[in-house]
């Protein structure tokens, strides 16, 4: 299991680039997060909520009530443009740091 | 026997007693709940076991309404943003484009008017006011870079203001107007800087 906080500090990178990919909703971003983690990234439902309202607050995402093919009310998000460089700029970031991480390992085994 | 409908309206009776209003968020909680219960019925679990596990995964109200009560206070301070990006665009911008227009026609009636210090601190005062409506404009739109711009112009326009008072023992109406707004923006710029330093703490998805 990753680590809390590493779990807290990835929140908005991983929805940043699940929305860039198309809006979508709560249910499915929590749905693939888990999936492409294989379980391993597993975030308190309710929890993301915030994050995504918080996002909205700032600007990042825009929000929109739908109606799914079943019938039922779901908030759909979907990226805007400061999203965008957000997205940019957490990638160059963590870049950096896998970047540094694996240029440190590679050292051990030389 | 179990009724989902009469566990779910208990549910939203909690979370509202915590504080956590109707529509937004509890809408779109509820829809979530319904989501999850629905796939783990398909997953072959009964409907208790699955609103169970659905309201334990969607986690404490009480927590939640903390998190929530953190984007609300964001929230705000974007309302804020906006309500200053226009006061700046308004009051600064229109403001530096009267005296531009004043000071242009010092220099053509009176071109040895060029050659006067006052002059020169009225010219930078008068940039300084139009960069202000410019980055007005950018706070309006949220962009993040334009508080710091702003917080740079104000803090500036203090600085010439004061230079402006102990040099000549007078201010003009405009100068006091965008000095006040500069001082404004400063404490708010400020304040928002204190309270995301008191609540630091990372949004807990965990």
């Amino acid at each position: 299991m990753i680590r809390k906080e590493l779990v807290a500090a990835s929140a908005e990178p991983l929805i940043l680039s699940l929305l860039s990919r198309g809006e979508s909703y709560g249910y499915a971003i929590i749905q693939e997060v888990k999936a492409r983690s294989d379980g391993k990234l597993q975030w308190t439902d309710g929890m993301l909520y915030p994050v995504l309202h918080r996002m909205e607050q700032r600007g990042l995402i825009k929000s929109r009530w739908a109606e799914s093919e079943t019938g039922r009310k779901r908030k759909y998000y979907s990226l805007k443009k400061d999203g965008k460089h957000a997205m940019q700029k957490h990638h160059e970031q963590w870049s950096l740091v896998h970047g540094v991480l694996s240029g440190l390992r590679k050292e051990q085994y030389v | 026997m179990f009724n989902l409908e009469q566990s779910i309206a208990d549910w939203r009776q909690q979370m509202l007693a915590a504080g956590i209003k109707t529509p937004v968020p509890l809408e779109e909680l509820e829809s979530h709940l319904r989501e999850d219960v629905e796939q783990q019925m398909r997953s072959g679990f009964s409907e208790q076991e699955a609103f169970g596990s659905a309201i334990k995964k969607i986690g404490q109200p009480r927590l939640l309404k903390t998190e929530f009560k953190k984007a609300d206070c964001i929230g705000t301070f974007m309302k804020t943003y906006r309500i200053l990006g226009v006061l700046w665009m308004a009051l600064s911008g229109v403001l530096g484009t009267l005296f531009l227009f004043a000071l242009l026609h010092a220099v053509f009636t009176h071109p040895k008017v060029l050659f006067l210090p006052r002059f020169h601190l009225h010219t930078l005062a008068c940039l300084l006011y139009l960069a202000g409506g410019v980055a007005g404009f950018s706070l309006f739109h949220c962009a993040q870079w334009a508080r710091r711009f702003v917080g740079l112009i104000a803090v500036l326009i203090m600085i010439v203001t004061i230079v402006q008072f102990v040099a000549y023992r007078s201010l003009s109406w405009a100068s006091d107007i965008v000095s006040v707004l500069a001082l404004v923006s400063v404490v708010l710029l400020l304040s928002e800087r204190i309270a995301k330093g008191l609540g630091r703490k990372r949004a807990d998805v965990a």
